[in-house]
């Protein structure tokens, strides 16, 4: 090769008029100097020309004084004239209108230029995920990736949906990779500052080279790389976000003095008597201990009413917001150095990041360590890659906020509740046990039996500390120049160690051990757990190894381009968890003492109750194992059509199966054409456009259901001894993998100067074999049977368009996502009970119920028909007006109920405005959800006639004849009717449309860079500012409630910050 | 293209590697190591000793609906699910919507029976496993035979031998395959199946077995007793009780218990020939729940149950304290007192008063203070029948033999009762033979299968 390029010159030195010379160099982005792999070179005026390697490298044929045009999307095209040098390294400058429009998307697997794909693929690329001011990093993604949402209406995690839902009780969770390799780690553990960019992967082609796990989706993250021939370059990132205090308010509660009406209509009637003779000595208000009081002549009339307005004056929501809430406060730095040389390229950086939590007490740190390392040897046909990322998480929970403020275990705390009195003492509250129990039980010789909230802050010592490391290798050996053998290794390990030490302070300790002491025949105490703490422990060790070997081939002749590769890969996955707790702990000195598991003890808040020491041990040993080979190659002709195809076979260790169930072959193929690549088409005005089909399968996996009888074993039984298992799933031999089919069409296009650009995609999606619930007759043995029971059809359009609407010197963008989503069940082969649809239709609870033709989550209704002139609501029993609730639920057909709508948004994207004037740049982003319902709360008078408190409509309950013409709360029954309750709270009443527009966050930014301040000390200097959760601009329903936080109002947060680059 | 060495040995590598990981049992590795296919003895053992979740759990509805206990209105108001207040007033519809686990979990007793007796057949008996196979096979008959019967006793009419053929039974179910479509059969087809297994049981079931909750020979021929004696038939009720009290007659001296203590019945006790807990109900717990006045003053006071099984909770108001389960939750399983008076009662109504005798006096000796007791010498024997039936309330109080007791004896005149209740002033009633002695099925199972719902 050298010899031939010798020759060459040569010639080239002998005939110098007609000099072919070779020219060859790299192409950067001016702005990270990351190489740019896919620039189109051609030489101007005619046809001929290359495109740059996944180094960005480029060779090509010339003659002096040709124009070259370097030309890629998302940069300016430039024109440089060939001189003598054989040598042209060129840095394209970013193209401020299509910023996020890079061309290279990354698949985990390989790097396509975005021109080449036939699939679809979003890319965040680094200025927007920068954006956002967060700890976490996926939450960058919202509101700024076309087709993906997160769903608010599930309870407690963060559930994000690609394209709406590909199944039903499977992992519903888009795959996640960093770099190259699905992380099996707490998404926690990443630290955004490393992120280089974000692709998301959402039709058959794009992820289909994930098989079986991409149903829902994959997130490509890749991090920070070094870059060839860069002096060292360092990056800084600091900022501190503030947020506001929750608020306790946002959901509407039953006024102090309306409960404690409440709790003297049921002392009235005697509601308390039982509780108060109880063996268990069941708490009681101290409302209710007034009553008592004054029914026993302990308290004349008038104090017991001074008293009980004492209590209606206060509201302990004021006490949580004033003492268990404060300002959360985050702060988050970063440090990197980046740059190589000539045969290495490296980056190394550091990031911290302190939040000091929303519920005083809790906190959140992180130390992360990334450092990567890569070699080009052997004249660069080998290039060895080493990595190792590190994460030390340290978060401390010494408050459960309200989770343990309940009163009798069910309940929430009673209103009038105070934590702090007027000195500034922390109050104790009622919440297990009576109070004159509890007093009685302390001058007996017992543990202190009061439950003090704010102390429990105090005393509590509970922390996890999660250290995760990564380490990565990657061999890559070119044999020849268009033949490229890989080797990629990856481990894991990851250790999560909670302690909780329940000191003898805490109530959680007290409590067990004046719960298991004895009263021997003497009158001696005698405690069974010792007088010492209680410590909890939970370890869990978690590991994996990837192991891949690809052949890569790509080469480029004529008008031909050809892009092949193949691949083997093994994962393992070993969790391995053991929790236990310790009796009798010191932590001075470290020792524990030994207790008696096997007696059956009396308690001594309830005698006639016998149970054992409770044990807490437990081992717990998981191993996921995947085996899979997989192929991928396209083909271009002439950079106007591509063809491409892809397959993969996934074979995992599911349990319960027969062998041959184990595996599942996907595949996909796809067609693109660039028009604008054509002779005929006029590009002047359209220098872009190309359309583009796919078609494939992409899988999901279920390892919870399973072919044959499986049973779980539950260690040892308390009643025997003897160790028992239950079991799980009945056998289900017809259990097949669940499969989504896709089919996408789309168009990418830009006009001149990028004035409009964008792409319009529509896609089908079909859901096969997916695993659903069918309710059973019990007598079967189970009442819930989880089976390939599902099919479901989903259509939606994702639009992209990005405009630049002034350009001068003022420059004002428009990003504008739209997607548009219907999903619906075709199939479900078991039919539910209607109250299933009405009761769990929505998907918020664990179990939903699919309707056939009706989308997989859904909000259903009992037909309204007012309150009757008693204030009884009213329904319908087979279409006649009805107060029978039983006969209005139990009669309920599917065609009788109310189908209002998707219980998720079927539309919903967002409006990015970007304005920049000199060193300013402003972005603010206004999110859209719509078409979709929820169900509000109301009274649950069930609740209310049990003594607790409850929903504020309580208030507007109807009274008196003639309310039934404004309030639509029914009035409260004279005794509990848990139909009349469930009829009303799945009402019509109480559907709202969802459909809301919210402000969600502003972005400001001041930069100065050398270039127009010549004695900045810095290369980059930004300062910026980010609001999150600004509000909600309009909204459909008149209910105050954000119909995407229905249970708690996201709190509004303010970030400051410095980004700096050496 | 010269090979080259580097090349070489990343081939080398790279298929050694391929090599290796793709060794066939590397899929074969449980994904979790508490997961089971349930196919050694071991497995099923490990099934049927489910005994606090499943096994060993017997419906209480019929106990709440039965005249052991009363409550007052706030007791009623305060009962926490809507099946015992509906229950307690034998309203129409018991459930309200709420899950019937008195239906759910027998059936899911069932269940595991089947998926044992299925599992069992695929596994070649050596003679190291034999008695392990042949107690597993006969436990998982008595299992299923129990359920069976429980549910009978519950959602079904009571038996007699002329109507059996045309009543409506319950779904029985042979085999795992929980889509298999449930099949209702006739009262007499019901009964038929549980006496089969019963029988079969038999040939497999062990004399001894270290732990209360795993079923016995002793205990299959309790049974057999029992139900023989809800169908009236006398002759086979006495011939099993006999059988099952040549294996084990022991009965608690209840002079050595101690009254005073919180449980003076201890739980897993020698009496006990299989455990089974009722299904725990606030009607179990809670303060206002009475023991019948009546009953109550049945007692004598020299009557050693007065003070084992009551305590003072209110003036003339006492809760049950002496369960067999040595806690809160009331007895559901099979103990030799009942034995005993199985036997008094058949021996009498087949016109052998002195044996009757023998048995009631054997049995109430235990329960007297010691010295103090007169034996009964009844010879007439309708008078000692209606003694026999009256301890027969009073030794197995709050389990589940009044309810089963009040169904078959509705049909006999001199010994049927109407039972009444009065509750925020309005009285309900409950006369013999009522079809309400048949609870409706629930919800879910009419929904979802074929199976016909009771006339209430």
């Amino acid at each position: 090769m050298k010899n031939l390029l010798l020759v060459f010159l040569l010639f080239c030195g002998s005939i110098d008029a007609l000099c072919q010379m070779r020219v060859e160099g790299r192409v950067r982005s001016a702005g990270d100097r990351q190489p740019l792999p896919g620039v189109n070179v051609i030489i101007k005026g005619t046809t001929q020309g290359t495109a740059t390697d996944s180094d960005g490298k480029y060779t090509l044929n010339v003659r002096e004084k040709d124009v070259l045009i370097f030309s890629f999307i998302g940069y300016a095209a430039q024109e440089v004239v060939v001189g003598t040098e054989a040598e042209l390294n060129i840095n394209l400058v970013e193209d401020i209108a299509t910023l996020e429009e890079v061309m290279i998307v990354s698949t985990g697997y390989e790097q396509v230029p975005k021109e080449r794909a036939t699939g679809s693929f979003a890319q965040i690329e680094n200025t927007l995920v920068n954006r956002r001011v967060s700890t976490d990093v996926l939450s960058r993604l919202e509101d700024v990736t076309s087709g993906l949402i997160f769903n608010r209406n599930v309870e407690g995690a963060t559930d994000i949906s690609i394209r709406g839902r590909s199944t039903i009780f499977g992992n519903a969770s888009p795959l996640i990779v960093i770099d190259n390799f699905p992380y099996d780690g707490d998404i926690a553990n990443i630290n955004p500052n490393d992120v280089e960019s974000i692709t998301v992967l959402k039709d058959a082609a794009a992820a289909s080279i994930w098989g079986a796990r991409a149903g829902n989706g994959v997130i490509v993250i890749t991090t920070k790389k070094g870059v060839r021939d860069l002096a060292p370059h360092v990056y800084f990132n600091s900022n501190v976000t503030v947020a506001e205090r929750p608020d306790m308010f946002y959901v509407p509660r039953m006024s102090t003095s309306d409960f404690l009406d409440v709790e003297k209509s049921l002392f009235a009637k005697g509601f308390y008597e039982s509780a108060e003779s109880s063996d268990s000595h069941a708490p009681l208000t101290p409302a209710v201990e007034l009553m008592i009081a004054h029914r026993d002549g302990l308290l004349d009339n008038q104090t017991l009413d001074q008293r009980l307005d004492a209590l209606r004056g206060l509201d302990v929501r004021n006490d949580y917001e004033k003492y268990l809430y404060r300002n959360s406060t985050n702060q988050q730095y970063a440090l990197g150095i980046q740059g190589g040389s000539a045969h290495n390229r490296y980056n190394v950086s550091v990031g911290f990041d302190k939040n000091l939590e929303g519920l005083v007490g809790n906190s959140f740190n992180r130390f992360t360590l990334n450092a990567s390392n890569a070699w080009s040897l052997m004249k660069d046909k080998l290039e060895v890659s080493l990595g190792a990322y590190y994460a030390e998480v340290r978060k401390e929970k010494k408050n459960e906020g309200l989770t343990n403020l309940r009163f009798d275990s069910a309940s929430p705390l009673y209103p009038y509740a105070q934590l702090k009195d007027g000195a500034g003492n922390n109050l104790s509250v009622v919440k297990d046990y009576r109070l004159g129990f509890v007093e009685q039980a302390q001058s007996d010789g017992l543990l202190n039996w009061k439950y003090t909230p704010l102390d429990e802050i105090n005393y509590a010592d509970n922390t996890s500390r999660v250290n995760d490391l990564r380490l990565n290798a990657r061999l890559a050996y070119k044999i020849t120049s268009s033949l490229r053998a890989e080797a990629l290794y990856q481990y894991w390990n990851s250790s999560n160690a909670m302690r909780n030490n329940q000191s003898i302070d805490s109530y959680v300790t007290r409590d067990q051990i004046n719960k298991f002491t004895q009263v021997d025949s003497d009158g001696n105490l005698v405690r069974p757990i010792p007088a010492s703490g209680i410590l909890d422990a939970n370890d869990v060790q978690s590991s994996s190894y990837n192991f891949r070997a690809q052949l890569n081939f790509g080469k480029t002749w004529d008008d031909h381009d050809v892009h092949a590769l193949g691949g083997y890969e093994v994962k393992e996955l070993n969790t391995d968890g053991n929790t236990f707790r310790y009796y009798g702990y010191n932590n001075g000195l470290a020792t524990t003492q030994r207790v008696d598991y096997t007696t059956f003890f009396p308690l001594y808040n309830n005698v006639y109750q016998y149970y054992s020491i409770p044990n807490n041990d437990g081992v717990q040993s998981l191993t996921d194992r995947f085996v899979s080979y997989y192929g991928n190659a396209a083909y271009t002709y002439k950079r106007r059509y591509t063809l491409s195809a892809s397959g993969r076979k996934d074979m995992s260790n599911l349990f319960g199966v027969k062998a041959n169930q184990r595996g599942v072959p996907l595949w996909s193929v796809g067609l693109a054409w660039t028009a604008t690549n054509e002779g005929f088409m006029d590009t002047a005005w359209l220098p872009y456009l190309k359309l583009r089909t796919t078609y494939g399968y992409n899988g999901n996996i279920d390892k919870s259901v399973t072919a044959y009888t499986t049973a779980v074993s539950l260690g040892y039984n308390s009643l025997t001894g003897l160790p028992y298992s239950t079991i799980l799933n009945p056998p289900n031999p017809e259990l097949q993998w669940e499969q989504v089919r896709i089919w996408n069409t789309g168009i990418d296009f830009e006009t001149k100067n990028q004035a409009l650009s964008g792409s319009i995609e529509y896609y089908t999606k079909w859901g096969k074999n997916l695993i659903g619930s069918s309710p059973f007759p019990p007598s079967s043995g189970v009442a819930v049977f989880r089976g390939n029971n599902a099919n479901t059809r989903g259509s939606g359009v994702d639009l992209v368009l990005n405009t630049q609407n002034i350009n001068r010197g003022i420059k004002w963008t428009t990003n504008f996502l739209f997607s548009h989503l219907t999903e619906k069940v075709t199939s479900y082969k078991i039919k539910a009970a209607p109250t299933n649809y009405v009761y769990s239709g929505s998907g918020s609870a664990l179990v939903s119920y699919p309707l056939e033709d009706k989308p997989l989550f859904a909000i259903y209704s009992f037909d309204w028909a007012g309150l009757d002139p008693e204030g009884n609501p009213k329904g319908y029993v087979e279409g006649v007006e009805s107060t029978d609730y039983a006969a209005i639920i139990g009669k309920s057909t599917p065609e009788s109920i109310v189908y209002h709508g998707s219980a998720r948004p079927t539309s919903f994207g967002s409006v990015r405005n970007t304005f920049s004037w000199r060193n300013f740049s402003l972005s603010v982003n206004i999110s859209y959800r719509l078409g979709y319902y929820f169900k509000r709360s109301s009274v649950r008078y069930a609740n209310v006639l049990s003594g607790s408190v409850d929903h504020a409509d309580y208030g507007a309950r109807w009274q008196h004849p003639g309310d039934e013409l404004f309030t639509s709360v029914p009035s409260m029954p004279e005794f509990i009717d848990i139909n009349r309750d469930n009829f009303y709270l799945n009402s019509s009443a109480l559907v709202e449309k969802g459909d809301h527009v919210r402000l969600q966050d502003v972005n400001l930014t001041y930069t100065l860079n050398r270039a127009t301040l010549a004695r900045l000390p810095f290369s980059n200097v930004q300062f910026y500012l980010y609001a999150n959760n600004l509000g909600i601009l309009w909204k459909a329903t008149d209910v105050a409630l954000d119909p995407d936080y229905p249970t708690m109002k996201p709190v509004r947060s303010f970030a400051a910050g410095v980004r700096i680059e050496f | 293209m010269k090979t080259n060495p580097y090349l070489r040995a990343f081939l080398v590598v790279l298929t050694v590697l391929l090599a290796f990981a793709c060794s066939e049992d590397y899929l074969d590795k449980k994904p979790d190591k508490s997961l089971v296919v349930p196919q050694t003895l071991e497995d099923f053992q490990a099934l049927l000793d489910n005994a606090d979740r499943v096994m060993n759990i017997t419906p209480a509805i019929g106990m709440i609906a039965s005249d052991d206990a009363f409550t007052t209105d706030n007791g009623w108001k305060g009962l926490l699910t809507a099946t015992e207040r509906n229950t307690y007033i034998w309203a129409k519809d018991t459930y309200n919507g709420e899950p019937c686990n008195d239906w759910n979990i027998p059936y899911q007793q069932v269940f595991y029976a089947n998926v044992v007796l299925e599992g069992l057949e695929k596994i070649a008996v050596t003679p190291a496993s034999e008695a392990q196979w042949k107690s597993l096979k006969g436990s998982a008959l008595f299992f299923r035979a129990h359920a069976l019967h429980q549910l009978t006793d519950h959602f079904t009419l009571p038996y007699t031998e002329k109507d059996a053929a045309t009543t409506l039974g319950i779904p029985i179910r042979l085999s795992p395959n929980v889509n298999a479509p449930a099949r209702q059969a006739t009262l007499a087809q019901t009964y038929a199946q549980i006496l089969e297994d019963l029988t079969l049981s038999l040939d497999f079931l062990p004399v001894h077995s270290p732990y209360k909750t795993r079923p016995t020979l002793p205990a299959a021929y309790a049974l057999l007793a029992r139900i023989h004696l809800t169908m009236a038939h006398y002759k086979e009720a006495e011939d099993y009780a006999s059988k099952a009290l040549a294996l084990n007659s022991v009965l608690l001296d209840y002079n050595t218990l101690n009254p005073n203590d919180f449980r003076p019945i201890p739980r897993m006790n020698d009496e006990i020939l299989f455990h089974s807990q009722q299904i725990l109900y606030s009607y179990a717990v809670f303060s206002n729940i009475y023991a019948d006045t009546t009953l109550y003053a049945s007692y004598n006071d020299k009557d050693l149950r007065k003070t084992m099984f009551f305590r003072l909770r209110s003036p003339n108001r006492y809760s049950f304290k002496g369960s067999y389960t040595g806690s809160s939750p009331f007895f559901g399983g099979i103990a030799n007192d009942e034995v005993y008076l199985i036997r008094a009662e058949s021996r009498v109504r087949q016109g052998n008063s002195d044996g009757a005798r023998k048995d009631l006096n054997a049995l109430l000796e235990k329960r007297w203070v010691a010295g103090m007791f007169i034996p009964i010498t009844e010879t007439n024997p309708g008078s000692l029948l209606g003694i026999i039936l009256e301890e027969r309330q009073k030794e197995l109080a709050f389990r589940t033999s009044r309810w089963s007791d009040l169904r078959r004896l509705g049909k006999d005149s001199k010994f049927a009762v109407t039972l009444s209740r009065v509750i925020n002033g309005v009285t309900y009633t409950l006369p013999p033979n009522d079809l309400r002695y048949a609870f409706p099925l629930p919800n879910q199972e009419i929904q979802n299968s074929d199976v016909e719902q009771n006339p209430r």
